[in-house]
């Protein structure tokens, strides 16, 4: 399947009705061509009951939307649910097909929205022992610390990369808004050892693509979805994702290539450690160097393998759903060199890396520019 | 001690966090593992507030027992990495425990009473008081939950006590028992142990008086050794919540219970008081679902508490629960500790088990006219 059109709304805080998210994200996305065209549609939303819509049957509002009777279909996978939409659509067969994540996050007050987030876990073992996500995710953080020597300035540094690349990011709430080492390192712990800025944003936003069987500049190389446990604690290895180093092989298999391979990508940094553990279990270093990757300047913008372009999770935002598409949107950008001030300088092979919970559900996508 | 539970197939090695019956690979009945010993081998301390974790800052353990399995834990006080974490039982006659059920009700139960160091003469003659208050199925929380009272019959049974030797036992005030007994499944559970079920709306009553009041009592409560009072842990639209001292109301006639419910709202409380001072019972509260909002009955919600407390005394038991729930006064609570029923105050009890404070959620009180004030 090749990659036609990429659409995406800015994400924000602006409290803006999902089908018109949806609608913006989908008319970039379908960029001049008809809608009539489109076979079926697979979207992802999560089904959240703390937002003022309280709107949980998507097909139907797509199909009011889109004035289409075509198959539609949700796929809701929490914070991994735009990768997997987009995973199932490329497994759909259809000649064309519209892939939308779209979610309105911030809309509520924290410790609500928090609460709700926190239903990606299992409720007697996690949720009623207070394991909201940035806890579940620190205490994996603090593993690799204690296994690996990782840092509290290696997770800073993450942050500080992709807060710089958000500054060159029109669509993300820090587009032209700088943030320095000083004030992550100064940030009120959250859970420790995470301070805010380890920590992604709740924001609203819609992206889409369209698939498509005509060959375009944009081939989906390899997919790869895969699963883990629910809880990092049940975990053999609470340190690494093995969803994520299956999701890998499977995608790069069938891409025929391998990590070395890979110019670009955009990895799940719902909180910074995810950025540094992505880069072992998708085979860029050895388990445990992760953060070697992040001190030596190797995944800057400018550096040997470009990391979140676009400000990732961390800067541009996580609109749950819509995240995935975005990876998306910004790896095909980066291809068609498209990307103005954060444009890398080498673009044939692109990967976007979506995690589901924190690491329940991983999906690789990986993206090779044709021609040109 | 804390319990960290994995249910096991030896053949296939793997576990399961759930208490599933047989391995999916090769059909081979689970086994239950317990680990006793745990050590911190992670901590978060947590400062961001959330809806079901309203009080920060609190602290997230990863614990690990003698067998490399993990459970999550919260406390309200700081561990370091390597510290031992146990729980441990107390003789205090007013000391409440409290257990968060790790999807097994039954070990749940369990180690409250171990926790309260509770003692059974395994030739007593028992009786069951559970709340069955209507007709409802188990997951609307009216009634206690079938599974609690297994979980009690299982634990005696095993500790030696005669199924002939126990009852359970109950008068329901809103719909006939022969409709509300079925529907609350509690029927089932006494069937499968062999168990009579009494229902006391039928019993004789023996007249008893306490101060002012002379309480018309079914003789089948007074005849036994111990008492287990097993009440749905509610807020409710009278008494502010319903829990250990409002179950054993409904072992009195319906004729008296209607006076007691007519008379001043001070006098409910002291008539309530009265009551339960002359009753000696231990306290299983079910918290696996429980109530919140205009309880008792429909005009209540579920709570999901998913836990079990555990009393030798009953002012205390409801007082713990009414700080789980961050609830304000409760004058039924002060009342009787006024007239000797027990302790009310939070600062004299001993809670074991799990921490109060990381296990505070702000539940819906009950609201409304007819609310006890004074």
């Amino acid at each position: 399947m090749y990659v036609k059109g990429v659409g995406m709304t800015k994400f924000g805080f602006e409290n803006r009705p999902t089908w018109d998210m949806a609608y913006e994200a989908s008319l970039e996305a379908l960029n001049g061509s008809a809608i009539n065209d489109i076979d079926a549609v697979v979207v992802s939303t999560v089904d959240t009951l703390v937002s003022d819509e309280r709107q949980r049957h998507y097909p139907s509002l797509v199909s009011s939307l889109f004035k289409r009777k075509i198959p539609m279909i949700q796929i809701p996978a929490v914070c991994g649910g735009g990768g997997a939409a987009f995973w199932t659509a490329n497994k759909l067969g259809y000649d064309n097909v519209l892939v939308l994540g779209v979610d309105k996050i911030a809309v509520n007050t924290p410790p609500i929205i928090t609460n709700e987030i926190m239903n990606a876990t299992d409720k007697v073992w996690e949720q009623n022992e207070g394991m909201i996500f940035p806890c579940s995710v620190a205490l994996i953080a603090q593993q690799h610390m204690l296994r690996y020597g990782t840092t509290t300035d290696d997770l800073d540094l993450v942050a500080f990369k992709n807060h710089e690349n958000a500054f060159l990011n029109e669509k993300t709430p820090f587009y032209r808004k700088k943030i320095t080492l000083e004030q992550i390192k100064k940030s009120p712990v959250v859970a420790s050892p995470f301070r805010l800025y380890d920590c992604t944003l709740n924001v609203n936003g819609a992206a889409a693509c369209v698939l498509t069987k005509d060959k375009t500049d944009v081939e989906v190389a390899g997919s790869g979805l895969n699963v883990d446990y629910m809880g990092p604690f049940e975990r053999e290895d609470m340190t690494k994702l093995i969803a994520c180093e299956m999701a890998a092989k499977e995608a790069y298999k069938k891409a025929g290539i391998g990590a070395e391979d890979i110019d670009v990508m955009e990895v799940h940094d719902a909180f910074t450690i995810l950025e540094l553990i992505s880069y072992e279990d998708l085979g860029f270093c050895k388990k445990g160097e992760g953060a070697k990757l992040i001190r030596d300047g190797t995944t800057k913008i400018d550096g040997k393998l470009p990391v979140n372009p676009s400000g990732g999770l961390k800067a541009r935002g996580h609109p749950i759903s819509a995240t995935g598409m975005a990876q998306i949107y910004e790896i095909v950008r980066q291809l068609r060199g498209e990307c103005g001030d954060r444009q890398v300088s080498r673009h044939k092979y692109g990967l976007a890396q979506n995690i589901g919970g924190p690491g329940g559900s991983v999906i690789v996508n990986i993206f090779k520019k044709v021609g040109g | 001690m804390v319990k960290v539970l994995r249910w096991v197939c030896r053949k296939c090695n793997k576990k399961w966090l759930y208490p599933i019956e047989k391995c999916i690979y090769c059909n081979e009945k689970l086994e239950k593992e317990i680990g006793l010993k745990t050590k911190v081998i992670g901590v978060s301390k947590v400062n961001v507030p959330s809806s079901y974790h309203p009080i920060v800052p609190y602290y997230v353990l990863i614990l690990e027992d003698e067998h490399g399995n993990r459970m999550p834990k919260k406390s309200m006080r700081e561990w370091k990495i390597g510290d031992e974490y146990k729980w441990q039982p107390s003789d205090d006659d007013s000391a409440v425990s409290i257990v968060k059920i790790k999807y097994d009700v039954y070990e749940a139960v369990k180690e409250a009473l171990e926790l309260i160091n509770f003692k059974l003469d395994n030739n007593a003659k028992i009786l069951i008081k559970p709340e069955i208050i209507a007709k409802a199925y188990p997951y609307m929380a009216f009634n206690t939950n079938p599974k609690v009272i297994d979980a009690i019959l299982k634990i005696l049974i095993e500790k030696g006590v005669k199924a002939e030797n126990i009852i359970v036992a109950e008068r329901c005030q809103f719909d006939p028992m022969e409709e509300a007994l079925p529907r609350s499944e509690i029927d089932g559970v006494c069937n499968k142990y062999k168990v009579k079920f009494v229902d006391l709306a039928k019993s004789q009553y023996e007249k008893k008086k306490e101060g002012n009041f002379e309480f018309e009592i079914a003789k089948d409560v007074l005849g036994r050794d111990l008492v287990i009072n097993v009440p749905v842990l509610k807020t409710h639209l009278l008494l502010g919540i319903a829990g250990a001292l409002e179950n054993m109301t409904r072992i009195v006639s319906e004729k008296c219970y209607k006076e007691m419910s007519s008379k001043k709202p001070e006098e409910i409380a002291q008539a309530i008081a009265l009551l339960n001072k002359s009753l000696k019972y231990i306290t299983i509260g079910d918290g696996t679902i429980g109530m919140q909002g205009n309880g008792p009955a429909q005009y209540g919600e579920p709570a999901f508490l998913n836990m079990i407390l555990a009393s030798k005394d009953p002012v205390a038991l409801d007082s713990v629960f009414k700080e789980i729930a961050l609830l304000r006064n409760v004058p039924c609570l002060e009342v009787a500790e006024k007239m000797g029923v027990g302790t009310a105050d939070i600062r004299e009890i001993a809670v074991v088990g799990e921490e109060l404070g990381a296990c505070q959620r702000e539940l819906k009180p009950a609201i409304g006219s007819r609310l006890i004030k004074f």
